[in-house]
């Protein structure tokens, strides 16, 4: 027999609270899907892996907005992962603390800019150097996801015991082993910061809407470029009937993306004790 | 080997903090003046104050920051404190990570459809508010979540040897406890909001006047910032202006975040 005590009767009316935060996430999913297998059912599969993103004309094909969100990501990737890697390092390996806690308050307010700002930066800086363009475009998301990856990174190295480096130091192997030896330690603690760098670069609509050019295209690094999520900002607002629901269904491809990468870069920071 | 890089990075990703700030002010000084936190804009946001939209500000992220935090703390109170089925966990753990990363944008088409369409409140605060509660929650209780576990066992353990029950254990023990770990995610989160742009563009609108009611529309700084570069020809020295202010807004958050994250800061 349940006892109704007062415990229980309070912890009732968590739950239920609790509930809704993770009830708004399901609706969500459900709510994306139903409306993109709508779209996805009227388009079919022949029209969505065409090459054309034709509103005015009814063609819906999905596979340069696919083409132009792995470009731009993947470039995005190839110039923070370095950037953010190498401050990480040195912020956890060699810096003092004074000059870490400060820079990682600076680089975490980098990683709080609001996207507005970041364009208003961008459209200011770099747009005038490479137009409206896949290289902006990555430039910008860049800039985004490395406080991501750096700061969380760092708190990977962080967890290296410090023995560790201290032995390999003890052998005489030389600087670039000992790092080598840190990276390799934190090495799941990393590739989870970079898979949740990537899936915030994934999700990036504003800033990368202000640079892109938003013209569905090939990519070609110096000539404008549209992806998922800036397509879904542009048209939305006029968007009406099957249009709509095509939006939604990118909508839903972007989601699912998203979760697989959270799901897996949460599982591998876990994994490193994070 | 990776001193060197390591210390260019460093200065690169700090220098560029440095740089948006004072290039935000140095072009957006011109349209700063006397009452411009107070005034209504004029000629569609080209000149005059920001007064309404920090109003809008104000509200949408201080009541969704609110409504987030009365559904987060109960939800990461009772999954750190209740002993409940591994599977269970797991099913939370997984939707409060997808959740965390779901895009502003699509919390937008949602928000949109769903408060906006579905609940008839069409483009006001409200529907603002509730979608960007819906996207703080997750975040929040993640960070809750975080603040909670770093309590010592001792603390329930003592609270159990002396016979008190859980829910007096956990809100008049751990939850006190863990206090000042707890606002950090709170300031987090009002700073997502006040920079977030994609989820209230669809839901709370880009009306430029001072709202009278939660069924008004409104448009937050982010947004307004958002709507003079993409469609006010020549809003451009206007967006310069609102976004030095919201830069000043997140450079006070993020300090806040930092004084208040106990151990040393990695989290955003």
């Amino acid at each position: 027999m349940f006892r109704w005590n007062r415990a229980r009767w309070f912890w009732t009316g968590a739950i239920g609270l609790g509930l809704l935060p993770i009830l708004a996430i399901f609706a969500l999913a459900i709510f994306l899907f139903w409306n993109a297998a709508g779209a996805a059912g009227q388009i079919g599969p022949r029209g969505l892996a065409a090459a054309e993103w034709l509103p005015q004309q009814s063609r819906y094909g999905v596979v340069r907005l696919l083409a132009g969100t792995l470009a731009v990501t993947a470039l995005a990737l190839g110039l923070a992962v370095p950037v953010a890697l190498s401050a990480a390092g040195y912020l956890s390996l060699y810096a003092g603390r004074k000059v870490r806690v400060a820079a990682n308050a600076a680089i975490g307010l980098l990683g709080g800019i609001p996207s507005v700002v970041i364009g208003l930066w961008a459209m200011t800086w770099i747009v005038p150097l490479f137009g409206n363009s896949w290289i902006s475009a990555s430039m910008v998301l860049a800039l985004m996801i490395a406080p991501t990856i750096c700061l969380l990174s760092g708190a990977a190295l962080r967890l290296v015991p410090a023995d560790l480096l201290e032995a390999s130091r003890a052998l005489g192997v030389g600087e670039a082993i000992v790092s080598r030896v840190a990276f390799h330690h934190a090495r799941w603690g990393i590739l989870g910061a970079v898979v949740l760098g990537t899936s915030r670069a994934l999700g990036e609509a504003v800033a990368v809407s202000m640079v892109a050019g938003n013209v569905v295209s090939w990519p070609s690094l110096t000539r404008p470029i549209a992806t998922l999520t800036t397509t879904l900002i542009v048209e939305l607002d006029s968007a009406a009937g099957l249009h709509r629901d095509a939006l939604y269904l990118l909508g839903c491809i972007v989601l699912i993306a998203i979760s697989a990468l959270s799901v897996f870069g949460r599982a591998a920071q876990r994994k490193a004790g994070i | 080997m990776i001193k060197i890089p390591g210390i260019i990075a460093t200065l690169l990703l700090t220098a560029l903090v440095a740089w948006m700030g004072c290039d935000l002010f140095y072009r957006g000084a011109s349209g700063l003046h006397a009452g411009y936190l107070f005034e209504a804009p004029r000629n569609l946001g080209r000149s005059g104050g920001i007064g309404p939209m920090l109003a809008s500000t104000g509200i949408i992220v201080g009541l969704a920051t609110l409504l987030a935090a009365l559904v987060s703390l109960p939800l990461a109170v009772a999954y750190t404190e209740l002993a409940a089925p591994a599977g269970l966990r797991k099913i939370v753990r997984s939707a409060l990570d997808i959740g965390v990363g779901v895009p502003r944008i699509v919390w937008g088409l949602f928000g949109a459809a769903f408060f906006g369409g579905y609940c008839g409140f069409g483009f006001s605060l409200l529907s603002g508010v509730l979608t960007l509660a819906c996207l703080l929650a997750p975040i929040m209780t993640t960070g809750f979540i975080t603040g909670l576990e770093m309590v010592e066992n001792e603390v329930r353990e003592q609270c159990a040897a002396l016979g008190v029950d859980s829910w007096q254990t956990a809100w008049r023990q751990v939850v006190p406890v863990a206090l000042p770990g707890l606002t950090a995610p709170l300031a987090l989160a009002a700073g997502r909001g006040c920079g977030d742009a994609a989820a209230l563009l669809f839901t709370a609108g880009v009306a430029m006047q001072m709202p009278s009611s939660l069924f008004d529309p409104g448009a937050t700084l982010s947004v307004f910032v958002f709507h003079l570069l993409g469609t006010v020809p020549g809003g451009q020295n206007a967006a310069y202006s609102a976004a030095a202010v919201l830069f000043i807004i997140t450079l006070v958050i993020q300090l806040a975040i930092t004084m208040l994250t106990r151990e040393e800061r990695y989290a955003q």
